[in-house]
């Protein structure tokens, strides 16, 4: 995965909480959890440095950010087939359409929106795209942990 | 130090400001499918970019995206640290998920649909826009809903709908509902646009083959105007398929399309 999601995904985490501070005359955001969906392959590292980059001067200057990554689980609702990340990624690697990364990389949609993965995928054991994403799509703030 | 509840829905959050870049949103919904909506949101758009606006253009249907094949765009799409870029398509901003994923089915439900949308939004990255036109799904479901909620937070200023119909007995009374639904939801609908309105005939007349009165009643009982009477044309095919300027495939789709942007401009200030 290159670097694109991450930065504007940071961006918008502190951006949101920067504004939910004022809004809730909270002075110092001490620690953010965030969970995320295994789907988005987000490179931590990455997601880590745009966050620090982008707190300075904000009620997160200093935060601790945790980052715990999510599973993901498939259930198939046509034969009950139950499948994980590995396979999801077998088939995006194996072929699809792809985005065209600043750098030149190409990429599956799947990462950027895993809401997408009944387009990409199939069960693989009957081939139904109807399936459920029971987990380890979605990116969301667990805890904020503040100083009034 | 303490836990605080609460925590802001990021994504939503983003969502609304991204949809900000745009001085005007305009949703394009009829709540019946098929009587037109991505092929006026498609006209409307290419003749805003002929006024020397800057226009976008985004399709929240994701089962049943439309406007690619209208407007022969193709992926594709580029992403970078900003989000995934609209596709640049004759002076139009697009984003669409056909654009993603291409003519793959895309069967979702529920949260996910929802959530589709929504970060579709939010990692689209507009550039600063005069209008952005929004094609909705038929229906009144999920995507509508949502985009609705990520809409709202901007207020009357700078937002509202047009709201196509054909003259149908039966269209009519689907429309309606939609329509009560933005009444209820104090969404400001900038007028009916009426489809199929009548059939141009070679060597002049017309007809009509739903009838006179047209939208009429419906825009009565409302209280909002008729902006356009689009006719039934072959050329609008042609025009699609030979990769042509649509809105003015005619004179009658021409003047139909100028009528549209004149209220549209004029309703919402410029
Ligand atoms: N006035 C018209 N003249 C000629 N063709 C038209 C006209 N209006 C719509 N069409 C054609 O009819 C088809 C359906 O129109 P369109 O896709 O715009 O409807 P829609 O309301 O967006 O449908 P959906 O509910 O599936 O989103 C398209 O192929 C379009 O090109
Ligand atoms: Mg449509
Ligand atoms: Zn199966």
């Amino acid at each position: 995965m290159g670097e694109m999601h991450e930065w504007s995904l940071a961006e918008a985490l502190v951006t949101s909480l920067s504004r939910y501070a004022e809004r809730e005359g909270i002075s110092r955001i001490v620690e953010v959890d965030v969970a995320y969906g295994e789907l988005m392959e987000l490179d931590t590292e990455i997601f880590e440095q745009a966050f620090a980059s982008m707190v300075k001067g904000t009620p997160l200057e200093g935060s601790k950010l945790v980052l715990r990554e999510e599973e993901a689980k498939f259930i198939c609702n046509s034969c009950g087939h139950v499948w994980d990340f590995k396979e999801a990624e077998r088939q995006v690697d194996s072929g699809g359409p792809r985005i065209v990364e600043d750098g030149g990389g190409l990429e599956s949609p799947l990462h950027l929106m895993p809401g997408l993965a009944t387009a990409l995928i199939r069960c693989p054991a009957c081939g139904s795209r109807d399936f459920t994403l029971e987990r380890g799509g979605d990116l969301r703030v667990e805890r904020v942990v503040v100083e009034r | 130090m303490s836990d605080s509840p609460g925590a802001p829905d990021f994504i939503r959050e983003e969502a609304a400001r991204r949809l900000s870049r745009a001085e005007n949103v305009i949703f394009v919904g009829a709540g019946k499918g098929g009587v037109g909506k991505s092929l006026i949101s498609a006209l409307l758009a290419l003749a805003l970019v002929d006024e020397g606006k800057r226009v976008g253009l985004m399709d929240v249907d994701v089962h049943g995206s439309a406007l690619s094949h209208i407007l022969g765009a193709s992926g594709p799409v580029v992403a970078g640290r900003k989000g995934i870029e609209p596709t640049l398509t004759r002076g139009i901003h697009l984003m669409s998920v056909s654009l993603l994923v291409g003519d793959s089915p895309l069967p979702a439900l529920g949260e996910v649909e929802r959530s589709l949308v929504v970060t579709m939004m939010a990692l689209t990255n507009w550039p600063s826009l005069d209008y952005l036109v929004v094609d909705l799904p038929p229906g009144t479901g999920d995507e509508i809903i949502s985009a609705l909620r990520v809409a709202r937070g901007r207020g009357e200023a700078g937002f509202g709908a047009l709201v196509v119909a054909t003259p149908s007995l039966v269209a009519r009374r689907v429309v309606r509902r939609l329509l009560s639904l933005l009444r209820d939801e104090r969404v400001r609908v900038l007028g009916l646009v009426e489809n199929m309105s009548y059939v141009p005939c070679p060597g002049g007349g017309v007809v009509k083959p739903f009838g006179e009165g047209g939208v009429d009643g419906l825009a009565e009982e409302f209280g909002i105007p008729v902006l356009a009477r689009f006719p039934m044309d072959p050329r609008v095919e042609e025009a699609i398929e030979a990769g042509g300027p649509v809105h003015r495939c005619s004179e009658e789709i021409s003047r139909a399309v100028d009528d549209l942007v004149r209220g549209v401009v004029s309703r919402m200030g410029g």
